[in-house]
């Protein structure tokens, strides 16, 4: 009698304690079902929360490491999204800028207001406004094609000593303007693998930057070998870089001078850095406030 | 269902009434998703009060609250998508770190099997979980209390003066990791404080509290775009206009935008002179505007010249 | 609820103060034993007559105790603010008193069975002759009737306790009223003692009673268990924090 009892009354808490069980995964899975929902509709930030020991809780820690990794993918397409408006709407202002004038310019010559030495100076500005922005635009497509991974290399052994050299004397003219330059490249020959224009554009960019940015009045282009490598250097005597925000400066759309108005648009550098990585080379910088800028370009052979 | 909720936080004419003297009045505020809100006013303003009535550790006296577009007293889960830190951190002194954090993540519930683990990492106790709550310095308290916060990834997390007590690295790797966390994972953040140096580096919105009124909601990015030292000036030929200003005044550092508007970030002239070439050559200007206002000014004269302690 | 439970145990973790409270019950209780056992030179004849003293003194050790314990579970709480992390979690608060009278249930039962075991071994070496199996069930139902009487009338020590936060001694105090109208219960009138509800705990338990005296006295119990949590509750929900 006894043991008969004990038994039904051991069956009865167990059928108890199932149905209690029961009645919480399934209250669980019905509060799973409404974040989800909210999920469905877009928001990712929403986890589920469920208690360690439940029947439910491993697929529900599962559930959320995918929907975080989820999360993390979306974000980094909605950064590269905001990039791209941030740098649609700095190109904007950067193009309209020197065509506002040129064209006022241009009018000005037109409505026959001016004087012939008007005249001659006004062109003069307007040829130079126009080469700004024939700049600016050469920037912009060779900004697009890397990002779209659309730029082709043609990589050739080429004397890099030579090709120095011939990129250098394009601009002796404008350098020697402001510019006491002193130039360091071997007399022997150099044979690096590289694409032409991709230096090209590196060296012209880091000129550009120099020359515009750092303030200064002197400007030293040095190419070395260094242990199967070659190593390009140029440094100025300008303001030089702050030392919190060396790591940036090839960041796209960085300026330093953060007024709004001031050349440039943060894109050179880092064009700089994706050439430099598309040879196999490496970039780096060495500055102090003050004490001027060195870039050190080092490709190998 | 309902439709994703543009503010997270949303309060109506909140009041909160202690014996005869009302300590907050009349408060409207509104928390967009992802943004990082200041509630700025000096000690005794109200800020951890309005906190404590949007957790529902107190009731308001009239007003409504309005988390995730719905009512809490209606919907008390919406609390387990919110984390705080209200007042200083308080745990069980005779627990460890580790055992506080997971009687609380009991309470709660996890989201990950090593939830406890993962926020004592991010906070990095790992090393002091084991020591007991009483003996932690300010410090590992508080970098505690932000772990409790954080433990389940909430979606909006309500920080009373986190950084209080801790010395400038402390504060400084909070301001870090509250940057991230809205930055890169859209976390809404309210926090409060009783100094403008402090939370203008980190806030996007600043509401400022005095009294128990809010006296206005700034939103930062726009002072910003407004505050650094330019004249923006809308003309109606801005051909001309350009091609003048650089003759005459020789002006280079300006920009334009589609809206015939100039920006001029050069001061080495008069505004007045800008008038008087524009004038001469027929060219007129619907609106200028000068930016220099700061925004420590900017708070004063809404205080009514009390300014923020 | 559960989970609820489950934190407030893990809470317990290091705690001293429940073992301390505990370890001093069934000390005094076996000290009580000892002292009948062997100090004294006549103890009393019939074991009939020395089980109310057990009684009383467990009523009001439990009764003390439970002071200690109440406030400890809800003072500390207010005082180091971890109330305010815990009903964040969320934890409704109607939970968070269930589950701390949930603990101080577990506590109470808990020694109270400790003491019974004690005091039926006591039994058995006072009156090895008498006691026998009649006076083992006589001990044990009337025991655990008369504590868990006494826990529900305690029930408003969760009130004082809400009311007090981080003070500590009004609940105190309070259990100390409650165990001397209870050791006072045999003095009263009748007519007050079966009303009163600390006094009617020892009233319905040491007596065969009328069953209007039974309706009184236990009404007079759970209603002041009832009316205690209830107001403990109301005055919680309405509480800012």
């Amino acid at each position: 009698m006894m043991v008969l009892s004990s038994i039904c009354i051991l069956l009865a808490l167990t059928c108890l304690y199932l149905t209690d069980r029961l009645r919480k995964n399934k209250q669980q899975i019905a509060q799973a079902m409404l974040v989800l929902e909210d999920i469905g509709e877009g928001n990712l930030d929403r986890k589920l929360i469920i208690e360690e020991g439940s029947d439910v809780a491993e697929l529900c820690f599962r559930f959320n490491t995918i929907v975080t990794d989820l999360k993390q993918q979306l974000s980094g397409l909605q950064v590269s999204e905001n990039e791209y408006r941030k740098l649609i709407t700095s190109l904007s202002h950067d193009v309209r800028t020197p065509l506002a004038s040129l064209i006022g310019y241009l009018e000005a010559i037109n409505d026959g207001l001016v004087t012939a030495e008007e005249q001659r100076k006004y062109l003069h500005s307007c040829q130079a406004k126009a080469f700004e922005l024939e700049k600016y635009i050469d920037t912009l497509f060779e900004w697009v094609k890397l990002e779209s991974g659309e730029r082709r290399y043609q990589f050739e052994t080429v004397d890099v000593c030579e090709l120095l050299r011939e990129i250098v004397s394009d601009w002796i003219p404008r350098m020697e303007v402001q510019f006491d330059y002193e130039i360091q490249i071997p007399e022997k020959e150099l044979y690096c693998k590289v694409d032409t224009a991709a230096f090209r554009r590196i060296v012209d960019n880091l000129l550009e930057n120099s020359l515009n940015h750092s303030q200064g009045n002197k400007i030293s282009i040095q190419l070395v070998q260094q242990n199967q490598q070659v190593q390009l250097e140029i440094a100025d005597n300008g303001k030089g870089i702050a030392e919190q925000n060396l790591p940036r400066i090839f960041e796209r759309l960085y300026k330093e001078d953060q007024a709004r108005g001031s050349k440039g648009n943060g894109l050179g550098l880092a064009i700089v850095r994706e050439l430099v990585a598309a040879h196999q080379g490496e970039i780096s910088v060495r500055s102090k406030l003050g004490e001027g800028t060195r870039f050190f370009v080092t490709l190998p052979e | 269902m309902v439709a994703m909720e543009q503010f997270i936080v949303k309060t109506a004419a909140l009041s909160k009434q202690y014996n005869d003297q009302l300590v907050v009045k009349d408060v409207s505020m509104a928390i967009p998703k992802g943004k990082v809100y200041g509630l700025l006013g000096r000690n005794g303003a109200g800020k951890t009060t309005i906190m404590k009535i949007l957790l529902g550790l107190a009731g308001a006296s009239a007003g409504e609250v309005l988390l995730f577009g719905q009512s809490p007293n209606k919907h008390p889960e919406v609390y387990s998508r919110i984390g705080n830190i209200i007042e200083t951190p308080s745990f069980y002194p005779y627990l460890s770190g580790r055992e506080n954090l997971k009687v609380f993540s009991k309470l709660k519930g996890q989201v990950q099997k090593d939830s406890v683990e993962k926020a004592l990492k991010l906070v990095d106790l790992t090393q002091a979980e084991h020591k007991r709550f009483a003996n932690y310095s300010l410090g590992m308290k508080q970098r505690l209390g932000i772990a409790n916060a954080l433990m389940n990834d909430p979606e909006l997390l309500i920080l009373d003066e986190p950084t209080n007590g801790l010395d400038p690295i402390g504060i400084a790797e909070i301001r870090k990791l509250l940057k991230e966390l809205t930055e890169v994972h859209g976390k809404t953040i309210l926090i409060s404080s009783h100094q403008l140096s402090e939370i203008e580096q980190i806030a996007d919105i600043i509401g400022i509290l005095h009294n128990g009124e809010l006296l206005e909601e700034c939103d930062l990015e726009k002072i910003a775009q407004h505050n650094q030292r330019h004249i923006s000036i809308t003309v109606s030929d801005i051909h001309q206009a350009t091609r003048l200003l650089e003759e005459n005044l020789h002006l280079t550092n300006y920009t334009v935008d589609g809206n015939n508007t100039i920006k001029i970030f050069d001061f080495s002239f008069e505004p007045q002179e800008i008038n008087r070439i524009f004038g001469k050559n027929g060219i007129e200007v619907s609106s200028l505007f000068i930016g220099s206002v700061n925004l420590e000014e900017h708070f004063r004269t809404i205080t009514g010249g009390v300014g923020i302690a | 609820m559960r989970k609820v439970i489950s934190a407030e145990w893990m809470k317990l973790k290091h705690n001293r103060i429940f073992a301390v409270c505990s370890l001093l019950t069934l000390f005094a209780s076996a000290f009580m034993v000892f002292k009948d056992l062997v100090i004294v030179e006549s103890p009393i004849e019939d074991y009939r007559f020395w089980l109310p003293t057990v009684y009383l003194v467990v009523g009001a050790l439990l009764s003390i105790m439970s002071g200690f314990i109440i406030t400890f579970l809800l003072q500390r709480e207010y005082e180091d603010r971890t109330i305010n992390n815990v009903l964040t979690a969320p934890t409704s608060r109607l939970r968070f008193l269930l589950g701390k009278l949930a603990i101080w249930l577990i506590w109470y039962v808990g020694t109270l069975i400790g003491v019974v075991i004690i005091y039926t071994i006591g039994g058995w070496l006072i009156y090895p002759d008498t006691f026998g199996l009649t006076g083992t069930k006589s001990l044990v139902t009337t025991l655990l009737k008369y504590c868990l009487l006494a826990f529900v009338a305690a029930i408003p020590l969760l009130t004082v306790s809400v009311m007090q936060r981080k003070v500590f001694y009004p609940t105190i105090m309070i259990a100390l009223a409650f165990t001397g109208i209870q050791m006072f219960a045999v003095n009263m009138p009748y007519k007050f003692a079966r009303i009163i509800p600390w006094s009617a705990v020892v009233v319905q338990s040491l007596g065969e009673l009328p069953f209007k005296d039974d309706l009184i006295t236990l009404g007079s119990i759970f209603l002041t268990g009832i009316i205690g949590f209830v107001a403990a509750y109301w005055l919680f929900k309405k509480q800012d924090l």
